[in-house]
């Protein structure tokens, strides 16, 4: 499992914003948006299930975030599609605050999820 | 220029038929015909320049309005690097309106028919199943929504243009931008709208042109009633002020825009609330005003910049969006200084409501001239009969004293509408905006070329 | 515990309601028999009449679809302000309204409730006013109003309206004007 890297420090992300890392960063095949909602930060595969969107420029509120192209909305927990017209799930990646730094585990499910 | 024959044999209404401005007569048939309308929508409303959006009214990224230019929507939207574009609320894909809301905040627009989403831009971003369902070659950069091609923004308020040849606003104004400042540009800290009211009226939408751009003598007749309530104990101008042989001056411009206000040069009687004059009365404002416009002008009345650019002295601004011959949609915002006291703006925004807004006491009055007029129309003697434009008593003047370009030094005249008409008239004929400069050189009035 | 339309009727008492609905009734008879003047007698001095605004938003900015008082308002009235509009009106010079409109008001949908204070009632109606005018004009809105009414022995009508919010069910106006009263 490769190393997490640092996304940036807390506060640099607003709340219900989020940063974009991108792939050839993580390392991952797809963007990776680090949300930063209600006091968490969560980490999602940056493009929605069903089309070809991203999900880091959506709107973000509580633990959801909706797709800012045709409003499929998703979980940030667990990447679960919330609505259609998504059907199928994104990947979740855990996050982790130490010493006030973002660090996202690429490929690593959020805690509690499988992937 | 005589009647053209469409495609399939059938005439075409021909505006010169209708308008003989040497005699200030125009017939009804031009506030009636379908024809002449759809000729406008090309040659008026196609050409000119108009007003999209204030500043104020979209201030963060992604922050839209809905507007119209003649029947077309369109959307104004602030950009994410802070510019401003405006394009067709239209779907390329099969011209369904893309966005369905009066105003908001967006991150794009999302076609709600077959999903095509289009940028804060109007470009095209995504269609669904591009991938398999459309050839390689499809290219979503040739069906951005349309953009207006030319915008610009006047000390805050944006205009737009879908002619690329129209020429820079400033020369659009012409004289009319000397006027314009003096309701627009007299406070550092800028204006700002506070309240928006819409309606729709069954009239031509020129009436709602004409009057701002020429037409102060209807007040005394037609508000009559309003003036009666309000002159005492409201927040709105005392009009008992401009006394019974008023004086003041009306202005006109090259391309149709004109206006009026009472009083001479130094005692004028602005159209204005008292609580903007109490305002504008201390020392720190009235400097800026003297600072920005070279000294504390005052012409605020009525004034038009055409085609309906609308603005009174107690900041009532509107634009009329023509629905068919018989139809007009009015915009109209409240606007006020930023940096005027809550206790000011709201005595402005008061002021509009109770007159110019649709349960204003003053614009119900309007209401029913036109609609009055608009029905009257349906005679056949009526529509020959038409309106006429005598007041041209006053002399014209040019360049007087401070004021450029046309003007009478009279508060009442038709000249302003005369100008305006013959505006019209050289834009239905024109084939381009050269063509029409040309025209307008050569039918300017009062002035020996 | 009981059901909302049992707890509803419970708070009030059915003469109140019962009167309340007879003084809206005769409130809108005096409108459209255009006795503006005697209109005035149905509002408390320090009463407050206003119409908010609505636009079209979206789902996630509903709460901005109808504008607050003091923003984008058709009416915002006291006593002295109503009076004007009823003066205007009674110049019979008032243009848009002279001749008169013929208008009738149908209220219906009257809800009494209990009020903030003793002797105060929140009333919710709604409203249809249709006019002609002219030999081909009509036109009419619909609406809600929610009203505070206090009772008011010494009054002509034994209450009086201390505050009136009038929603138009309208966002873009599609009748001309607004100028009879709601």
């Amino acid at each position: 499992m490769a190393e997490p890297i640092k996304v940036g420090a807390a506060g640099d992300i607003e709340d219900e914003e989020a940063l974009i890392v991108p792939a050839d960063t993580a390392g991952w095949d797809d963007d990776i948006a680090v949300f930063f909602s209600d006091g968490k930060y969560y980490a999602l595969n940056d493009t929605c299930s069903h089309e070809d969107a991203s999900l880091g420029d959506g709107w973000i509120e509580g633990d959801e975030v909706e797709c800012p192209i045709h409003s499929a909305k998703f979980s940030l927990c667990t990447g679960a599609a919330l609505c259609l017209p998504a059907s199928h799930p994104v990947r979740t990646h855990k996050v982790e605050i130490r010493n006030d730094e973002i660090w996202l585990y690429v490929g690593v499910p959020a805690d509690g999820q499988e992937g | 220029m005589h009647a053209q024959p469409h495609d399939k044999g059938v005439s075409v209404t021909d505006i010169n038929d209708l308008v003989d401005l040497d005699k200030g007569s125009l017939k009804g048939h031009m506030f009636t015909d379908e024809d002449i309308y759809q000729q406008e929508l090309d040659k008026v409303w196609r050409r000119a320049w108009c007003f999209l959006a204030h500043d104020s009214m979209i201030p963060k990224k992604g922050d839209f309005l809905q507007n119209f230019i003649g029947e077309d929507p369109v959307l104004i939207v602030r950009q994410k690097d802070g510019s401003v574009k405006a394009f067709l609320n239209q779907c390329r894909h099969r011209g369904m309106r893309i966005c369905r809301v009066d105003q908001g905040a967006a991150k794009a627009f999302t076609c709600s028919f077959h999903g095509w989403s289009y940028g804060l831009d109007g470009s095209l971003i995504q269609v669904p199943r591009e991938g398999d369902a459309y050839p390689d070659d499809f290219d979503k950069a040739n069906y951005p929504a349309r953009p207006i091609p030319r915008l610009t923004n006047y000390k805050g308020f944006w205009f737009g243009t879908w002619d690329e040849e129209a020429p820079e606003f400033e020369e659009y104004l012409g004289s009319a931008k000397y006027y314009l400042d003096g309701y627009i540009d007299r406070w550092d800290g800028g204006m700002e709208p506070i309240a928006f009211h819409k309606w729709t009226l069954p009239n031509n939408w020129k009436f709602m042109a004409e009057q701002p751009t020429s037409d102060m003598q209807h007040s005394e007749i037609t508000h009559v009633s309003a003036g009666q309530v309000l002159n005492k104990g409201s927040d709105a101008a005392d009009r008992t002020l401009r006394g019974d042989n008023p004086t003041g001056r009306q202005f006109f411009s090259d391309y149709g825009h004109g206006g009026a206000w009472y009083g001479e040069k130094g005692s004028e009687v602005p159209n204005t609330g008292q609580a903007m004059q109490k305002w504008e009365a201390q020392p720190e404002i009235a400097e800026q005003i003297a600072k920005r416009l070279g000294d504390n002008r005052e012409i605020r009345g009525h004034l038009n910049i055409w085609p309906t650019f609308m603005v009174l002295g107690n900041y009532t601004i509107r634009v009329t969006h023509p629905r068919g011959p018989g139809h007009q949609e009015i915009w109209a915002w409240t606007f006020v200084p930023k940096d005027a006291d809550d206790a000011t703006k709201d005595s402005i925004r008061r002021d509009v409501m109770r007159t110019f807004t649709p349960g204003g006491m003053f614009e119900g009055d309007d209401a029913l001239n036109w609609e009055e007029m608009q029905e009257v129309l349906h005679g056949r003697i009526a529509r020959d009969s038409g309106f006429t434009y005598q007041m041209t008593g006053a002399p014209i003047q040019w360049d007087e004293g401070p004021y450029p370009g046309g003007s009478t030094k009279h508060v009442f005249s038709d000249n302003a509408a005369i100008n305006m008409y013959s505006n019209y008239v050289d834009m239905m004929n024109a084939e381009n905006w050269d063509e029409l400069k040309q025209l307008r050189e050569k039918h300017r009035m009062g002035k020996s070329n | 515990m009981t059901d909302n339309v049992t707890n509803l009727l419970a708070a009030v008492d059915p003469a109140d309601e019962r009167a309340i609905t007879r003084f809206l009734f005769e409130e809108v008879q005096v409108l459209d028999d255009w006795q503006f003047a005697k209109w005035l007698d149905f509002f408390h001095d320090d009463t407050m009449y206003w119409a908010p605004t609505q636009t079209d938003r979206y789902p996630r900015e509903r709460a901005k679809r109808i504008s607050a008082f003091g923003t984008s308002v058709y009416f915002e009235e006291n006593k002295v302000q109503l009076k004007q509009r009823v003066d205007r009106l009674l110049t019979d010079q008032a243009w848009g309204e002279a001749p008169p409109s013929r208008a009738r008001h149908l209220v219906s949908n009257v809800r009494v409730s209990a009020g903030e204070a003793e002797g105060e009632f929140a009333v919710k109606s709604n409203f249809l006013a249709y006019r002609s005018m002219g030999q081909r004009s009509q036109d009419m809105i619909t609406g809600e109003r929610s009203d505070k009414i206090v009772r008011a022995p010494e009054s002509e009508w034994g209450y009086l309206i201390k505050e009136r919010r009038i929603l138009f069910d309208m966002a873009g106006l599609l009748i001309k004007n607004l100028t009879i009263f709601y």
